[in-house]
């Protein structure tokens, strides 16, 4: 579990916080990390995968603290930037040089993932689009099998038949007991498989949820007139797309776009009193 | 089990996680080291030793070079290894790996040759201090290749001390940054030296001048240099190895504390 205690971060150069205060207890499944640009989501993927020290506050992952960076805790974390540059000529040399630092790495699993999406290992890197690298990248990441993987824009560049695969691939790779932190501007794109969300804004936590709590408070609703009892709705095409109150016990899909704005807007407060708030 | 101790292991995953980039390094390295020795053994002039001691002294100073080739730090900091780890592998890469490779070809090479010259040792030539032990022989001045050889070896480790803690500490361009290191660390032992070894003469010429003693000008200027070289070596050496130290002291400070 990834449990963070007044964590604060701000860099040297900048000076102003990039994490404030941040208060959260993050259980294994698959969690959506959304912001707006500048929000800190790098900043705290970062903190997660122990490339950066928080200024204050107790970050620990497993009851370890990320910073220290015992081999233990590396093999069992990974992150994958946006812009990971990787000096190995091809998929191949990607795994006879770098998959003997993670002991759960599964040659089994890569090879299937890279038939998914129809790369070659021996393929060079510099002959690759932006977007076959990535899902070249994504496919040995989720192969590797760390109990904690951090993906940033894992999606970005992928067309719409790789993003399916991409989604299939996740559900078929990832375990219970696994934790993946996705940050994604594009909320759609692996909408059914998250099991969480959070959410920064300005470097505030402001957002921290298990999804099945999302769905059992509120409600998601859309309706071709405006919605009179609606915590916060917006119009969209037409039409309205609201949150309301989860009376009914119904659970209906969470429009993740549409809570962020809610939760960024100036009714947050009504919506953060209807979710289960935890001790940290 | 504590997989946190040192494992010699993982150092030799380290090692094969580098093999792509490092078996280019020293294949190159190979080459110009055969290369600087024979054009030493060939040339058997000035400016042939200098020439081929400057080029074996570029592959000395290379060896940091090897880790600016993987500029993503979310891939060298996360690697699952102990800080103590990487910096035991960067330092044996530069410190043993790199000259024992060095020394192991030119060895080979001067053995070869050594079938086909007689009297002629281009080992001692090839050296910072070639046309030096040269000048000295000449001089008839009491101080052996090998003590020199010695002191000049703490001034050697220098730049590519300085070249690792700058590689380690730049973000960015750290190609360029090593190098710029590299050259700032030659150039700095060399103002060192040339400053010591100024302040020296300076200091053995007040002396034999108020001395007043009538003395042979020969002798004179051979106890001068000889007296420079007591003082000279020392001192320049010394501060050298120090500061080396304290390099080696920030370095491993900022790889334990690196932040990407």
């Amino acid at each position: 579990m990834i449990s963070l205690n007044h964590v604060c971060f701000s860099y040297k150069k900048h000076g102003s916080e990039a994490i404030s205060d941040a208060n959260a207890s993050i259980e294994p499944g698959i969690h959506l990390l959304l912001g707006e640009n500048g929000a800190g989501k790098t900043t705290l993927l970062h903190l997660f995968a122990g490339l950066i020290k928080p200024v204050s506050g107790l970050l620990e992952i497993d009851g370890e603290k990320p910073f220290q960076r015992h081999p233990r805790f590396l093999e069992k974390v990974f992150f994958l930037p946006d812009d990971f540059i990787v000096p190995f000529k091809n998929t191949s040399s990607l795994v006879r040089c770098h998959s003997p630092f993670y002991p759960r790495f599964s040659a089994e699993m890569l090879e299937k993932n890279m038939l998914s999406f129809g790369l070659d290992m021996k393929m060079p890197f510099k002959d690759m689009s932006l977007g076959m690298r990535h899902k070249a990248y994504v496919a040995y990441v989720l192969a590797l099998q760390p109990d904690y993987i951090f993906l940033d824009e894992p999606a970005n560049g992928l067309d719409i038949g790789s993003k399916k695969e991409l989604r299939k691939m996740m559900s078929r790779c990832i375990s219970d007991e696994q934790t993946v932190i996705i940050s994604t501007h594009n909320v759609f794109d692996l909408e059914a498989l998250y099991d969480g969300v959070v959410i920064l804004s300005k470097g505030n936590l402001v957002l921290c949820n298990r999804s099945w709590e999302i769905a059992e408070s509120l409600k998601f609703v859309t309706s071709s007139s405006p919605l009179a009892f609606a915590l916060y709705q917006e119009p969209d095409n037409g039409l309205f797309r609201g949150i309301v109150p989860n009376d009914t016990n119904e659970e209906s899909g969470i429009n993740y776009a549409l809570l962020y704005s809610a939760i960024l807007s100036d009714r947050a407060s009504q919506i953060h009193k209807l979710l289960p708030q935890h001790e940290h | 089990m504590n997989t946190d101790i040192f494992s010699f292991k993982r150092l030799s995953k380290l090692w094969n996680f580098y093999w792509p980039v490092s078996k280019k390094h020293l294949m190159l390295i190979a080459l110009l080291s055969i290369s600087a020795y024979f054009i030493v053994f060939l040339g058997q002039g000035m400016f042939s030793m200098s020439f081929g001691s400057w080029v074996l002294s570029l592959c000395f100073y290379s060896g940091p070079l090897l880790f600016a080739f993987y500029q993503d730090r979310t891939l060298s900091v996360g690697l699952p290894a102990s800080v103590g780890e990487k910096c035991v592998f960067q330092l044996a890469y530069v410190y043993l790996i790199i000259p024992a490779i060095i020394a192991t070809l030119v060895l080979l090479s001067a053995f070869i040759t050594s079938f086909f010259s007689v009297n002629y040792n281009p080992l001692e030539s090839v050296s910072f201090l070639g046309d030096v032990s040269e000048t000295i022989g000449k001089l008839q001045i009491d101080i052996s290749f090998a003590t020199i050889r010695r002191w000049q070896l703490l001034g050697e480790i220098f730049p590519p001390m300085l070249a690792l803690y700058v590689i380690a500490r730049v973000r960015r361009s750290q190609l360029l940054y090593g190098i710029i290191a590299l050259v700032l660390g030659v150039v700095g032992v060399g103002f060192l030296s040339g400053f010591v070894s100024g302040a020296c003469a300076f200091y053995e010429g007040f002396n034999s001048g108020i001395s007043g003693m009538e003395i042979d000008k020969e002798k004179l200027v051979n106890d001068i240099i000889y007296n420079i070289f007591n003082l000279w070596l020392p001192i320049t050496y010394s501060i050298s190895g120090l500061t080396t130290i304290f390099v080696l002291w920030l370095y491993i400070r900022k790889m334990k504390k690196v932040q990407v």
